[in-house]
């Protein structure tokens, strides 16, 4: 039944920097299925937007790819820009953090998501601003006609944001990947987002990848959650697993940190169990499991072995010496 | 458990002239940041400002500091009035005051070492201790902060966000001040670091007795951290509670909604969540809705809300709500 849309095998990016080479995902396979929402979970600098940029050839100039990205039988590292041009924001789109540098400062919202018709689907001048239109109108985004003749910097971030999302939507791609879309919003907003990517999610057959910091986002919205840590796979699981039975250290470690609303983890006289340490410098990083000088768990091997990902019971796959990781 | 009365602040209000229009004779419009905010704090108390973006609640914290110069109200610093003092007198109580901002990074002068930056506190209000005196001091409270007290020759940039924000921790709690406004402290920190820094604000807490006026927008940190915390919606405080009566028994429906609007980490929770999603983006301040500024937004809005605006009512122990229907919520 899990038919994979996306799938990327050894995938590493490395970036040649004037200190040296810098490698911000480290033999990366992953598979996304049709219809499934799949959530990328990391702090800063663990590798999960690199990841998503490499596949879509986003790369700064001095980043490179190796490995395959699998999408539709061909590999997306291969491809030139010119065959990428045909696929991103088509078939794979994508949406980022701050909507108001991935929208065109002087044209109208109507013009610059028509535009996305025109380039990708051929439709006229004419017959795109209708299409538009009727998305819009779908997502439920208020005063639609107003909107459309709005100019991106008149809209509030909230705002911008679903227009960002409408405009990735437009060609009903088959993949959307979404790298922090509600980090920079308001809680109310956020809230107003997520209800529209869930949407999304329950109306159209469209894969869905969520990258993203915050683990309340993606236990309302995620299938499967793959947790990165400095630059490779730690843990993967599906949703309920990775939150009632974390095994991997680090995840424990996430979710145990977490000021919570509800439970008594967050009792005012109490202090959270934060993960000591900060996460290493891809540039030095230990020997062993990356994770080893903050781990709880640590045992000898784990500063000179590197734990392998292996395929745990079910759906789990895990890079933790301890079997098991109880 | 909390002391004597340090601060109150009655009806503060801060508006800025904003230039509306164009030609010759552009009409100036107020935009009221802070209007007509009234709390007090407690030594060793927490205080919680929670809001949206553009709510005023970092024009609040800037109030209280005296960084910004009120319209009208009064701040009350130990008894004593901040709003009329002199420069010099005021500068005098800005020991006890001290500031704490969201971007770590941005708020270190990149071309001085950490511990010039922690020392300079010390320069400029005890001038009379020896620079080994001053020496000793950063040292020991770069260690109480969690920063290796050999690191004092390094530069901010040389350090993650989590170890900047720490830094700035160590510069506002060099003068053992009594009062810090943090701004934001822990929203551009990654998750576990994130823990730490709450942690430490604990214990600084805890071992010198501070005030905090901890300014957030995560209702889950300020859970964490909080005594009371005070709602503000559009400049004004719409609700204000001890934390575990508003966790469990807000009054107002913005209150309601904000609460319900967080993620919670729980996938099996979260996907129950009922109820509908606040709807709508929060007005411009330069131009509040008339009547209740949440009416627009508000499901349970009627006719008098467009009209009369609400004010803070009693509604329980230590809890205040301005809200005509507040009684549907408890």
């Amino acid at each position: 039944m899990a038919e994979p849309i996306l799938t990327a095998e050894g995938l590493g990016v490395a970036f040649e920097t004037p200190d040296g080479t810098v490698r911000a995902v480290t033999d990366l396979s992953f598979t996304l299925n049709k219809g499934e929402c799949l959530g990328i979970v990391g702090e800063s600098g663990s590798g999960k937007s690199q990841t998503f940029l490499a596949a879509l050839g986003l790369l700064a100039d001095n980043g490179t790819a190796s490995g395959t990205v699998t999408f539709q039988g061909q590999n997306l590292l291969d491809l030139t820009q010119q065959k990428l041009n045909t696929i991103r924001g088509d078939r794979i789109t994508m949406i980022f953090q701050d909507a108001l540098t991935g929208l065109t400062p002087h044209m109208r919202m109507g013009d610059q998501l028509g535009e996305v018709l025109i380039a990708h689907q051929g439709l006229t001048k004419t017959a795109a601003p209708q299409r538009v239109l009727d998305l819009i109108t779908r997502l439920r985004i208020p005063d639609p006609e107003k909107r459309l003749r709005m100019y991106p910097h008149e809209l509030s971030g909230g705002m911008r944001q679903r227009m960002m999302i409408a405009m990735a939507l437009l060609c009903e791609p088959d993949i959307l990947i979404a790298d922090e879309p509600t980090t920079a919003l308001d809680v109310t907003i956020q809230a107003q987002v997520l209800h529209l990517l869930g949407g999304l999610k329950k109306h159209t057959k469209t894969s869905i990848i969520l990258v993203t910091h915050d683990l309340g986002v993606v236990a309302g919205l995620c299938d499967r959650v793959m947790v990165m840590y400095a630059g490779r796979m730690v843990e993967q699981a599906l949703v309920n697993e990775l939150f009632y039975d974390p095994k991997h250290p680090y995840t424990r470690g996430l979710l145990a940190s977490m000021p919570r609303l509800t439970d008594d983890v967050g009792d005012k006289t109490g202090r959270l169990s934060a993960i000591p340490g900060q996460p290493p410098n891809l540039q030095d990083m230990p020997g062993g499991c990356a994770f080893a000088p903050r781990c709880a768990a640590v045992q000898a091997r784990c500063h000179t072995e590197r734990p392998p990902l292996t395929q745990r019971d079910g759906m789990r796959r895990l890079a933790c010496h301890l079997e098991g990781a109880s | 458990m909390t002391g004597d009365l340090i601060l109150d602040v009655s009806d503060l209000k801060v508006h800025f002239p904003v230039r509306m229009g164009s030609g010759l004779r552009p009409n100036t419009v107020p935009l009221k940041a802070v209007d007509g905010i009234s709390f007090v704090l407690h030594a060793g108390e927490t205080l919680g400002i929670v809001g949206e973006s553009g709510c005023g609640k970092s024009t609040l914290g800037r109030a209280i500091l005296s960084l910004v110069r009120p319209t009208s109200g009064h701040i009350a610093w130990l008894g004593e009035e901040l709003t009329h003092m002199e420069k010099r007198a005021l500068r005098d109580k800005r020991k006890d005051l001290q500031l704490v901002f969201q971007d770590p990074l941005a708020s270190l002068n990149p071309r001085m070492t950490i511990g010039e930056i922690i020392a300079e506190p010390l320069r400029s209000f005890s001038p009379e201790r020896t620079s080994a005196d001053r020496g000793r001091m950063v040292r020991d409270m770069m260690s109480r902060v969690g920063l290796s007290p050999q690191m004092t020759n390094r530069y901010p940039h040389e350090f993650s966000g989590g170890q900047c924000q720490r830094i700035s921790i160590a510069r506002a709690m060099i003068l053992a001040p009594r009062l810090v406004v943090l701004d934001e402290p822990v929203s551009a920190l990654d998750v576990s670091i994130q823990a730490q820094i709450i942690n430490l604000l604990k214990d600084l807490q805890a071992d010198y007795g501070l005030s905090y006026i901890f300014i957030s927008h995560d209702l889950s940190v300020v859970r964490h951290m909080c005594d009371r915390v005070l709602i503000m919606y559009l400049g004004q405080v719409v609700e204000q509670a001890p934390v575990h009566t508003l966790f469990e028994r807000p009054a107002h429906p913005y209150t309601i909604n904000l609460i319900q609007a967080v993620p919670i980490p729980d996938p099996v929770k979260e996907r129950a969540k009922q109820g509908p999603v606040l709807m709508g983006d929060p007005p411009s301040p330069l131009d509040p809705p008339s009547g209740c500024r949440f009416h627009p937004r508000c499901l349970r809005a009627e006719a008098t809300c467009k009209t009369r605006a609400p004010v803070l009512e009693t509604v329980g122990t230590g809890h205040e709500a301005a809200c005509f229907r507040w009684r549907e919520s408890l």
